[in-house]
């Protein structure tokens, strides 16, 4: 039964590996619906039908404030030291430190009239990113872990979701919708790096070598799914390591231009390393940013952060637009809540949940607009609120997931994208 | 003989890629050592990457089983096949043969102390002729510090232990408490009994730590006790009566008015008066690291479990029900059974205690049972654990009868229960490979096929390369919590020295740590690094739970595991000069002696004469390269790490 004949076990395996490409996913469970793709949706080899395939998401963690970026009043004596400049928009003023965000307003929605309801950041953290209140009993997946559930995957190598520099799980949907971590955005993806010597012939040979030992084991494991699982595994990890898209991760590989345009900047590195993997149809790409949390000497602290978010945004549309990718691709600014107008003792902001803005483009969203609005400090909400749920379903909406349809946990509990918020209309 | 391994374990790795060393200048002194010139006195390059050496090692002390318990618990393990057997014949299925020794060996490793056996071990116990064996096995892996770890890891995932709840709440003594129980082999109704009703700082009673890791949710925590520890979900019913079982909000509401009144922080007039500003002002300033510990110091004192005799629970604002009116005062009452009537505030928690964690609470013996047969076999009796309702039966019903009067009888000890289940035939038989069909019920012919979880894959690599893994532990926080504790009458000042202290602290702590890393991976088992690992870590890539919600590791495989078994530092490691299996396969000087070591360490059992033959093979394959001679060598080792078979526990 096992005659191991090298250069038949050779031929064999690279036969398995190469053409096991039907039933394709990231992860594998126990489950064997595990395997099939979700909702049916249709592979594509990237690219864009018009509608929406991709989220990337600048989550500005800390809280960063409205006042010293889009929300900026300057008649209030809250608004200190940081300076207000127009924008392309007429009589929309943003902070000053915007001032590439300004000149592109007309391309982006901005709303001022956010508003949740916690001021703890990891609390507020997990419900802009889940819709739901962080419960010691269930944990509900991110945005990524959904839009890959809802929509499937687009590039057949490279990873569905990814996530620099930290976010959620994929919560009760299991391993299979966890979005990949990347710590670093200049070091790429962890463990693609082969050594030098371990050419492509010689890997296959080790491959060669395993499935000879692993042949008595898998021949008893036929009907064990969980066992025979790891085949498409195997031929997706080898596919990636082999993959011309494997090159998506390495922004060195970018123009001088392009990386000085984007500045080279953790948030820079981590927006032009999601653009790289959004063109290769990657669908969901959060960048973590922070932190924001200025509750001393904000006007120094501020202007530094947000003058870097500015640069960053600034080019990320100006790429993706000029790439044809900006249709095809959301942009969200978001963060945790907002900051409280009166300057403390510190010459800081401390935390205020109940007014903050956001920053959302391309992806369907009608560009050139100011939605809601908050009062003369910027502290309550005067029109037009948005709720964290509200504003996840919008972001639901311009990804064309239906933000009502439920889902269930493995308990039986029922779930839905935007936990009962309401798309905002006024921005499609 | 000696020298010569060492040569040759230099040029192993080389061969490998690893390149812990020059290639050119360990080739030449390879050459001038095979030549047989005489050496000279130059010492051999310093590799660049080293496994750690100089780590302070400590004996772990675990309660051994009793030998006189043993013939009941053979007489016990008898009644279980009995009844699996009974259950077998009812539905015309027969029971699986009995495994290998090889099977066996690796098997209880595995499950009892979470690592595959070394291949000294495993030979050991292949060759041991005593018709005993297996129970001696079993007997000996239960007083292992092994034992304590893998045990510890399960209760982690379940308990969800962390070091730190948030940043005002330190939270490490808890899950060292948890180890601490489990390596003196507490009694389980003892341990629950006292997290249910500890109060203070987490340092002084580290048991608060089940409450406390909820800190700020009481009624989350209510649910989470419940389905600890009575395998019954009542979350629910927090907000509405529960649609698939028979809990009303109302009920859940009168169970968790006995913990009403708890409080997560000293209260501010009665706790320590200082403040941050005092704090500010008695260091050199905001961005001093005095300043900053000491705030941290503070809070870290404020935290803890505290019961408020005064306050009460009341139905909440939205309660839509008619039996209650919202803001209504919560008369506490237990779910089932009976509770005594009367009592003081200050007993609510001792009355709920002593209704789970008793014995004639009968989901709290059964939970426990199911959970340690389920981590047996693989399948509970019944599924989901932590899912029981009125109307849910047991695969084998007698049979959960009988393992719940075992652990009374037993007094909720779980190292002699567990004994039990692996004295079982049932236990020792060949593992069910093929998938569960879940509409039938599991008549239990044998274990289930297992992937190991990540915390197995992480020891047994652990197993692969250090020699004392065992006796590598995480160094107490004794120092470091007698720093930070402080009382009424401790000073601004003196929180800001503590602060100062604190930092000397911190600097010897890292560079004790960094002796342990290898290529910035700390080598201790799983059970001794920090919890929950961070995202990305290789014990978070296998599964390893990030400790948000109960039971939550999984043992599913993904892509970024394979890339890390392919590229990853840590599959690396076992093949440095001085790790073990280098060093075991180094020994030998017969081709063929290596191929079995290798087998013997990576999978544990002997080759086939096939595999042999191909594995052979490969290393004769290589040996002729000039350069590169041992490639073969680290090739059928990378390959037998690759194999699934290495993954799984048959």
């Amino acid at each position: 039964m096992f005659s191991f004949d090298p250069s038949q076990l050779d031929s064999l395996t690279r036969r398995d590996l190469m053409h096991r490409a039907a039933r394709y996913c990231f992860g594998v469970s126990a489950l064997p619906f595990a395997f099939q793709t979700a909702s049916g949706a249709p592979a594509r080899t990237g690219g864009s039908d018009g509608k929406t395939q991709h989220l990337i998401y600048l989550f500005m963690t800390g809280a960063m404030s409205q006042l010293d970026t889009f929300d900026p009043k300057p008649k209030s004596e809250v608004q200190g030291q940081t300076g207000v400049i127009k924008s392309k928009l007429p009589g929309v003023q943003l902070s000053e430190h915007l001032s590439g965000i300004a000149s592109i307003a007309d391309q982006v929605a901005i709303i001022r009239s956010l508003n949740t309801t916690t001021a703890a950041h990891a609390q507020a953290r997990y419900l802009m990113r889940t819709s739901y209140r962080p419960l010691a009993t269930t944990k509900h997946p991110g945005l990524g872990s959904w839009l890959q559930k809802m929509k499937g995957r687009i590039n057949k190598e490279l990873p569905p979701s990814v996530q620099i520099g930290g976010g959620v799980g994929p919560g009760y949907l299991g391993a299979q919708y966890a979005p990949v971590p990347i710590g670093d955005p200049a070091k790429g993806l962890q463990n693609t790096q082969s050594p030098a010597y371990l050419t492509d012939q010689a890997f296959d040979k080790r491959m060669a070598l395993a499935n000879a030992f692993d042949s008595s084991f898998r021949t008893k494991a036929t009907k064990n799914s969980k066992v025979n699982g790891y085949d498409d595994l195997y031929s997706d990890a080898i596919r990636l390591l082999r993959s011309e898209g494997l090159e998506a991760f390495d922004i060195t590989k970018e123009a001088d231009n392009q990386k000085s345009a984007y500045g080279e900047t953790r948030l820079g590195r981590g927006a032009l390393l999601a653009r790289r993997l959004v063109e290769r149809g990657v669908r969901y790409v959060e960048v973590s940013f922070g932190s924001w949390d200025h509750h001393r000497d904000i006007f120094t602290n501020v202007s530094e952060k947000a003058q870097e978010l500015d640069k960053v945004v600034t080019a990320l549309v100006k790429d993706l637009k000029s790439r044809g990718l900006l249709d095809s691709t959301l942009v969200v600014v978001g963060t945790e809540f907002g900051r409280k107008p009166k300057i403390n003792q510190n010459v800081g902001r401390d935390h205020h949940p109940a007014a903050f803005s956001s920053l959302i483009a391309g992806g369907g969203i009608k560009g050139g607009q100011v939605y809601g609005k908050s009062d003369e400090d910027a502290f309550y909400v005067e029109d037009d609120g948005v709720s964290v749920e509200d504003f996840n379903a919008t972001i639901a909406q311009a990804l064309n997931i239906p933000h009502d349809e439920e889902i269930y946990s493995p308990d039986g509990r029922p779930f839905t994208i935007g936990n009962g918020g309401t798309p905002i209309a006024k921005l499609f | 003989m000696l020298r010569h391994a060492a040569f040759l374990t230099v040029t192993l790795t080389t061969a490998l890629g690893l390149l812990t060393v020059d290639v050119q200048t360990s080739l030449a002194q390879a050459r001038k050592k095979t030549s047989r010139v005489p050496a000279k006195k130059k010492a051999p390059p310093k590799p660049k990457t080293l496994l750690p050496t100089d780590v302070k090692s400590t004996q772990v002390e675990v309660a051994p089983v009793s030998p006189t318990q043993r013939d009941r618990a053979v007489a016990s393990a008898a009644k279980i096949d009995a009844l699996i057997a009974a259950g077998l014949r009812k539905n015309g299925a027969s029971p699986n043969e009995l495994t290998t020794d090889e099977q066996f060996v690796r098997r209880t490793y595995l499950d009892i102390t979470g690592t595959i056996p070394t291949g000294d071990q495993t030979l050991a116990f292949i060759r041991n002729t005593h018709p005993k064996k297996r129970l001696a096995l079993v007997d000996s892996l239960l007083g292992k510090p092994g034992y304590a770890s893998h045990f510890y890891n399960y209760w982690a995932d379940v308990l969800r232990v962390v070091d730190k709840v948030n940043n005002n709440t330190y939270l490490r003594p808890y899950g060292d408490w948890v180890k601490d129980c489990l390596r003196e082999n507490r009694p389980w109704n003892e341990m629950v009994h006292e997290m249910i009703t500890a109060e203070g700082k987490v340092w002084e009673t580290p048991a608060v730590g089940f409450v406390l890791r909820d800190s700020g949710m009481p009624l989350d925590n209510l649910n989470n006790m419940v389905r600890t520890f009575l395998g019954t979900r009542i979350g629910c019913a927090q907000c509405h009566d529960h649609p698939f079982d028979r809990w009303t909000q109302k009920e859940f509401y009168q169970l968790a008015g006995f913990v009403g009144g708890t409080q997560y922080r000293i209260d501010r007039p009665r706790g320590y008066k200082v403040n941050d500003k005092q704090i500010e002002a008695a260091s050199p300033g905001v961005k001093s690291q005095e300043y900053r510990n000491g705030r941290n110091i503070l809070r870290y004192n404020r935290a803890g479990i505290f019961v408020n005799a005064k306050a009460n629970l009341k139905f909440p604002p939205d309660y839509a029900y008619d039996d209650a009116k919202p803001g209504e005062l919560v008369k506490p009452a237990v779910l089932f059974g009976s509770a005594p009537r009367s009592f003081k505030p200050a007993e609510r928690r001792k009355i709920l205690a002593d209704w789970i964690a008793s014995y004639d609470n009968d989901r709290f013996a059964k939970t426990l049972a199911n959970r340690l047969w389920k981590r047996a076999l693989g399948v509970g009796l019944i599924e989901p654990v932590d899912d029981i309702q009125d109307d849910t039966e047991a695969f084998n019903p007698e049979l959960m009868e009988f393992l719940i009067a075992e652990m009374h009888r037993l007094n909720f000890d779980m190292k002699e229960f567990q004994r039990i289940l692996y004295y079982t035939k049932t236990y020792q038989r060949q593992a069910h490979f093929d998938d569960l069909d879940p509409e039938e019920p599991y008549l239990f012919p044998g274990p289930t096929l297992r992937r190991m979880t990540a915390e197995q894959v992480w020891d047994s690599l652990l197993t692969l390369t250090l020699k004392k893994p065992d006796a590598m532990t995480r160094p107490s926080d004794d120092a470091y919590t007698s720093i930070i504790d402080i009382n009424d009458k401790t000073t601004p000042q003196q929180i800001v020295n503590k602060g100062k202290q604190l930092q000397a602290w911190r600097k010897e702590d890292g560079a004790a740590r960094r002796k342990r890393l290898y290529k910035g991976v700390e080598l201790l088992r799983a059970s001794e690094l920090p919890q929950p690992l961070p995202d990305g870590h290789f014990l978070r890539q296998f599964g390893q739970s990030d400790r948000d919600v109960t039971l939550d590791s999984h043992t599913d495989g993904t892509v970024p595991q394979l890339l890390t078994m392919f590229n990853g530092p840590v599959t690396h490691m076992m093949l440095e000069p001085g790790s073990v299996i280098v060093d075991e396969v180094m020994d030998k000087r017969a081709l063929d002696d290596r191929v079995d070591v290798m087998f013997l360490s990576i999978l544990n059992r002997r080759a086939t004469s096939d595999e042999r033959n191909y594995a052979m093979r490969e290393l004769r394959r290589t040996m002729k390269d000039k350069k590169f001679p041992l490639a073969g060598h680290g090739n059928v080792l990378w390959a037998l790490l690759n194999t699934r078979e290495f993954l799984f526990i048959q």
